[in-house]
């Protein structure tokens, strides 16, 4: 038995293997990670404008008592009854948080709260039931808000590529609707635009996206991944399409980063650590970006000050 | 008398996140709760990573202090005009979280380390984890903490209700009267930190975040001034834990989380009730 | 009407408070946490105890949520045993506190120090899988058994007896079968590390894609390096574990299969919950015997046949 002592190439020749494309693995991350940042940061940013910001999170818990639900009633835990007892649970909670704000007094923020606890409450209290079935295949029930970035799979590239293309075009396509709608409500309606419908498509591919992006990288990269690009881009530009492009470019470039450095390092956890670029993005936004950002706003203050010194 | 132990110390737990989370309402921070749950993970790692051990109170420390550190920086985040309070939150605890998830990879690979099983505490388990002085078992750990807190609560907003008032309805003329606002603010973070951490350590994550902003938002369709708010916000917390804590005997489910469906279906409750008396009210309104 | 009967409950329920809780001729109550404890017990009380597992079949410490239940069982329960280690988490510090009163007992207690495998200041809990170091927590739950219940001695020791013996030849049928593995082909790649004893206790080399951690997440590097090992030394199969999300190592078998050796997922390995009850699986041996076979079975695919 020759004795296998892995031996760490350096952090150059990884960095050469991962871009030859060597690793399947790495390539498989590479590719969904990027695919998932953009289409989730452009879904995000309208989230992020009507001050939902933390929608992902709240989507993802809400998750939860469908896929027990689904569980309970067909005591298995394939993809598509998980898909399909997420889903249902995830638009339930979407019309609630929708609901709450447009009818009650409750604000926005409450309502995404008031959303994720209660459903989350729901689900553990069904997964306390689910542990007293004598029934095989439970384990791992709980796991079900924690996918890995890393164990990205040739099936969840093309649920990826198939989710991503189609929210990219159809954003593309009703990109001047949707901006309409989200800074003048009553004037869309008033130039026949059927609002209602539109609000219901955008709602249905954000709840697409969180809950299959939940299931490969997990929720907390889920929740950042849609609200952090677009909030680094708007001190970018005002625009709303440049905000997009900005937002989309971040994304990608997150996951692209992330990939990269979770194949030269070793314990680098892919999906944290594309958080945490993330973070990196935004904090250099905030700091260095052109039109709001931290040190642009100094300069502005100090020569609109000057004049009233001299 | 276990029953006794377990509803006391979820209503003191439920009384003291009622009160904090009124003012987490108001102050439209209702998600605060569900983003120190998280980064309460990076707190722990540092406390284990700077003790070189699993020392429970060093941890119970790190994640108050690191709950603090998550409502400072979401509060200085806000400062920016280009930032809104969800996004600041957002960014601050998905930061936290993988941090602490890359620290734990990176330091402390070999070790179970996550709130589940270091912080987050069982209700059921409650009567069980006793303090003892001398030979005298003085009742449930987590009851006397949750009593702590409770108290510290009462007292600080008790003493500072006017200030709370003021900074929660008309901030700038908190402002304008001089008030210190910072300092106020920064004495209602250090209540939900500290008030959060150590409900997690007696009930656990769920019950607290659900207990934060559910009776508070119930109190909040009913009330018409902050004092009568915190009253209803104290009821609805405490039939919560009641009916709640029945549902759990009667289905034999989870404690914690059977308190927290049934804060929400009270909300669903005084809902229901308040649209099929819809017309009634408007009419009062309008004379 | 709910309130009503809400109320009923709670009034039964105080009224079971002032039941006094054994009787003469009523068996010994008994609770374990896991199903591997509970099985022991039950081996050695038969129908002289009552027994109540908390996690039962198929629930793994993780996925574990107390119930109202569980708290009446743990209130009523004459002894109450545990596994240890941090096995239980949280609950371990509770189970500390309770045996200032109450018959609560470590079922690993009796294992020396030196015999448990330990990471920097940690120690693995997951004694139950080499079957000798798990004789010795049948030797503490005999020995506090009789303790708490010494009119049965004879009865537990003659059942004891047995199992040990039942024990030991499956140890040795363990290491057996093991062996008919070539020295090349003992190695076990898992998700998670909880099988460092069987390793140690078996002569197999274990390696595992995530630490124990259930928030910690591997990264590419570290794939990369087991994809390397597996294709350096052929290895055929790798397990997925019941706790454990499956699709960990499907990435694996699909990125080392792209680069032309032929992986398998081996089967699914019983880690910290067993198999449903009434099933061989369900039961401690029946476990064991699974895990082995499915090893050996998978791992002995990739010998050339001649």
């Amino acid at each position: 038995m020759a004795d296998f002592e892995w031996v760490s190439p350096s952090a150059w020749m990884l960095t050469k293997a991962f871009w030859r494309f060597e690793d399947a693995n790495a390539l498989w991350v590479l590719i969904g990670s990027v695919l998932l940042g953009m289409s989730a940061s452009v879904v995000g940013s309208f989230a992020v404008l009507k001050r939902n910001a933390l929608i992902g999170d709240a989507l993802a818990h809400s998750a939860l008592p469908g896929v027990m639900m689904a569980f309970i009633l067909f005591e298995t835990q394939s993809p598509l009854v998980v898909l399909f007892g997420a889903m249902s649970s995830s638009l339930l909670g979407l019309f609630l948080m929708d609901w709450l704000p447009k009818n009650t007094k409750i604000k926005p923020d409450a309502a995404l709260a008031i959303t994720l606890s209660f459903f989350f409450a729901l689900g553990l209290m069904a997964l306390s039931y689910i542990q007293g079935l004598n029934v095989e295949g439970k384990s791992g029930l709980d796991k079900i808000l924690f996918g890995q970035a890393a164990a990205m799979l040739p099936e969840d590239l093309m649920v990826l590529s198939a989710v991503a293309m189609g929210v990219l075009l159809l954003i593309t396509l009703l990109f001047q609707k949707w901006r309409l709608i989200t800074f003048n409500r009553q004037y869309a309606r008033s130039i026949g635009i059927w609002v209602k419908a539109y609000d219901v498509l955008l709602a249905l591919l954000m709840v697409l996206v969180v809950v299959i992006g939940l299931q490969i990288v997990g929720v907390v990269l889920m929740a950042a991944v849609l609200l952090v690009p677009v909030s680094a881009a708007r001190f970018w530009h005002p625009q709303l399409a440049v905000i997009l492009w900005v937002a989309a470019i971040i994304g990608g470039l997150s996951g692209l980063i992330s990939a990269n450095i979770s194949y030269i390092a070793p314990a680098t956890p892919t999906g944290p650590w594309m958080v945490l670029v993330l973070a990196g993005f935004f904090i250099f936004s905030f700091i260095f970006a052109p039109y709001q950002g931290w040190l642009v706003r100094r300069i502005r203050q100090a020569s609109q000050r000057s004049p009233l010194h001299e | 008398m276990n029953d006794i132990w377990i509803l006391a110390t979820a209503s003191l737990v439920a009384s003291s996140c009622a009160l904090v989370g009124v003012l987490l309402v108001l102050r439209r921070l209702s998600l605060l709760g569900d983003a120190i749950s998280h980064s309460v993970l990076l707190g722990i790692v540092l406390a284990y990573l700077v003790m070189g051990e699993r020392s429970e109170m060093a941890m119970m420390v790190g994640a108050v202090l690191m709950g603090l550190l998550t409502a400072g920086l979401t509060q200085l985040l806000q400062k920016n005009p280009h930032i809104q309070s969800d996004v600041s939150i957002g960014v601050v605890f998905t930061s936290f979280f993988a941090l602490g998830v890359v620290l734990i990879a990176i330091y402390a690979g070999q070790i179970d380390l996550d709130q589940e099983c270091v912080l987050y505490g069982e209700i059921a388990f409650v009567p069980f984890d006793t303090v003892v002085w001398g030979e005298q078992s003085l009742g449930p750990r987590a009851f006397w903490l949750a009593l702590a807190v409770f108290l510290i609560n009462v007292v600080v907003i008790g003493v500072a209700f006017e200030r709370f008032k003021l900074m929660a309805f008309h901030p700038l003329l908190a402002l304008s009267l001089g008030l210190s606002v910072p300092f106020w603010h920064a004495m209602l973070m250090t209540l939900v930190s500290l008030t959060t951490v150590a409900s997690f350590d007696a009930v656990g994550a769920i019950l607290v975040v659900a207990l934060l902003v559910i009776p508070a938002s119930s109190a909040y369709l009913v009330a018409t001034s902050l004092k009568a708010m915190m009253g209803w916000a104290l009821v609805y917390a405490q039939l919560s834990v009641l009916l709640g804590y029945g549902l759990a005997v009667w289905l034999d489910s989870a404690i914690a989380a059977s308190i927290g469906v049934m804060a929400g279906g009270l909300l669903l409750l005084t809902l229901a009730i308040q649209q099929l008396l819809k017309p009634k009210a408007s009419q009062l309104n309008l004379s | 009407m709910k309130r009503l009967s809400i109320t009923a409950w709670f009034l039964s329920f105080v009224l079971v408070l002032f039941v006094p809780s054994s009787s003469w001729s009523a068996p010994l109550k008994v609770v374990a946490t896991t199903g591997m404890i509970g099985d022991v017990v039950q081996q050695l009380g038969q129908d002289k105890i009552a027994l109540s597992t908390l996690m039962g079949t198929g629930v793994d410490p993780h996925l574990y949520k107390a119930t109202h239940g569980d708290m009446r069982r743990l209130q009523q329960a004459e002894v109450i045993f545990y596994n240890g280690l941090h096995l239980e988490g949280k609950m371990q510090s509770i189970f500390h506190k309770m045996a200032r009163s109450k018959a609560v007992y470590a079922v690993s207690e009796g294992i020396p120090k030196s015999d448990l495998i330990h990471y920097g200041s940690v120690v693995d809990p997951h004694i139950w899988f080499d079957v000798s170091l798990w004789q010795q927590a049948v030797e503490t739950v005999l020995e506090k058994l009789i303790r708490h219940d010494p009119k049965h001695q004879a009865f537990y020791n003659a059942n004891a007896k047995r199992y040990l013996q039942t024990l030991t030849a499956l140890h040795q049928w363990v290491l057996d079968q093991i062996n008919t593995l070539a020295p090349a082909q003992r190695v076990l790649i898992t998700a998670h590390d909880a099988f460092g004893y069987f390793g140690r206790a078996y002569g197999m080399e274990v390696r595992g894609l995530q630490g124990i951690s259930t928030v910690a997440e591997f990264g590419l590097h570290d794939l990369k390096q087991l994809k390397d090992l597996i294709v350096a030394r052929q290895i055929p199969a790798v397990f997925v574990e019941s706790s454990v999300p499956k699709k960990f190592l499907q990435a694996l078998v699909a990125g080392v299969s792209e680069s032309g050796h032929d992986l398998k997922i081996g089967g699914e390995l019983y880690s910290d919950a067993m198999g449903l009850a009434n099933t061989a699986e369900g039961t401690y041996v029946g476990m064991v015997q699974h895990n082995v076979l499915t090893i050996v079975k998978a791992l002995k695919q990739g010998e050339p046949s001649q």
